[in-house]
């Protein structure tokens, strides 16, 4: 099961609102005693980005689909991608509806062109708005 | 084609008419809940739920002098009143330690809420039951604010507000 793009209806499983940290390349940082700052760069590819998706006002059925996927990935354990929209006849056709929006480079917000992929950083937060109808958080970190 | 004027407007509570009342109004609103997404440019929205607000305006008057009860089977002002301000209880009970009165406002013990029903009289008759004659939007509801004012040159009137309990039990508007 791959982490949902798409609602129950087919349409693109677009988030009310979304944030992101860019994370930060494998860098130690020493002081010396005399106050220098020595700085080792252990990896060449950033991590730890971390991206955080709130879809407010949906469907159960469709908040449902998260709870299923976090227990598909074995909760916090597997990683995954965003996936994109194969639909030739979709308007976010090859597009990753978790990025929608951005009118920036696609790959700034996405974790493989920097070979991570994301896991969850923790369980989906459901808030239930009234019935039927819920909103979901969920908190992504990209691992390498 | 008919309008109907305030003389056309009634009130009844709990089955019994409502004597003197000078006006009543309702209100019914729906929150909107956003399901506007990233990239999109308008607001798109979803019903979230509905409130059912009124208020009316009842003249205060005793039908004899002295009587603040109800009169000719009707319901007037001081029976409004009695059903929100609310005598300290004296019974030995925890709830009412603290100097409380009952919040019972139906006519059963330990019943909060009161049928309401605004009418307009259309002339028309429902022959099967009489009482269901004319146009009207009955609901529970719970009285939330009662006022009344004493002045110079002024009627003495109560000035009620109410909110329904739930979806309103009869509607032929």
């Amino acid at each position: 099961m791959t982490f949902p793009i798409t609602d129950l209806d087919g349409n693109a499983l677009v988030p009310t609102a979304r944030s992101f940290e860019s994370g930060d390349f494998p860098v130690k940082v020493y002081k010396a005693q005399n106050g220098a700052e020595h700085r080792i760069l252990y990896g060449s590819n950033r991590t730890n980005m971390k991206l955080s998706l709130t879809y407010a006002n949906i469907k159960d059925a469709d908040a449902e689909q998260f709870l299923d996927h976090y227990d598909t990935v074995q909760g916090t354990f597997q990683t995954f991608t965003l996936g994109k929209i194969d639909d030739p006849t979709s308007v976010f056709h090859d597009d990753s509806p978790p990025r929608s929006g951005w009118d920036g480079n696609r790959d700034a917000l996405g974790a493989n062109t920097t070979d991570n992929s994301y896991r969850y950083e923790g369980p989906p937060q459901l808030t239930q708005v009234r019935r039927g109808i819920s909103t979901v958080t969920v908190n992504l970190i990209g691992v390498l | 084609m008919s309008y109907f004027t305030g003389s056309s407007g009634s009130l009844r509570m709990d089955g019994k008419d409502v004597a003197a009342v000078q006006s009543w109004s309702v209100n019914a609103s729906v929150s909107l809940l956003s399901v506007k997404s990233l990239a999109e440019t308008d607001d798109r929205f979803i019903a979230g739920n509905r409130t059912i607000t009124g208020s009316c305006r009842v003249l205060y008057y005793q039908e004899t002098l002295g009587d603040t009860g109800s009169s000719e089977g009707n319901t007037n002002a001081s029976a409004i009143l009695n059903r929100i301000f609310k005598v300290r209880s004296t019974a030995s009970d925890a709830a009412f330690f603290y100097q409380g009165g009952t919040l019972d406002q139906g006519d059963d013990v330990d019943e909060k809420r009161l049928t309401l029903r605004l009418k307009i009289d259309d002339t028309s008759v429902d022959t099967a039951n009489p009482l269901n004659s004319g146009r009207y939007i009955e609901m529970r509801v719970i009285i939330t604010n009662a006022s009344m004012t004493m002045a110079v040159g002024e009627v003495l009137a109560v000035d009620i507000t109410f909110q329904a309990h739930g979806a309103p039990t009869a509607l032929d508007i």
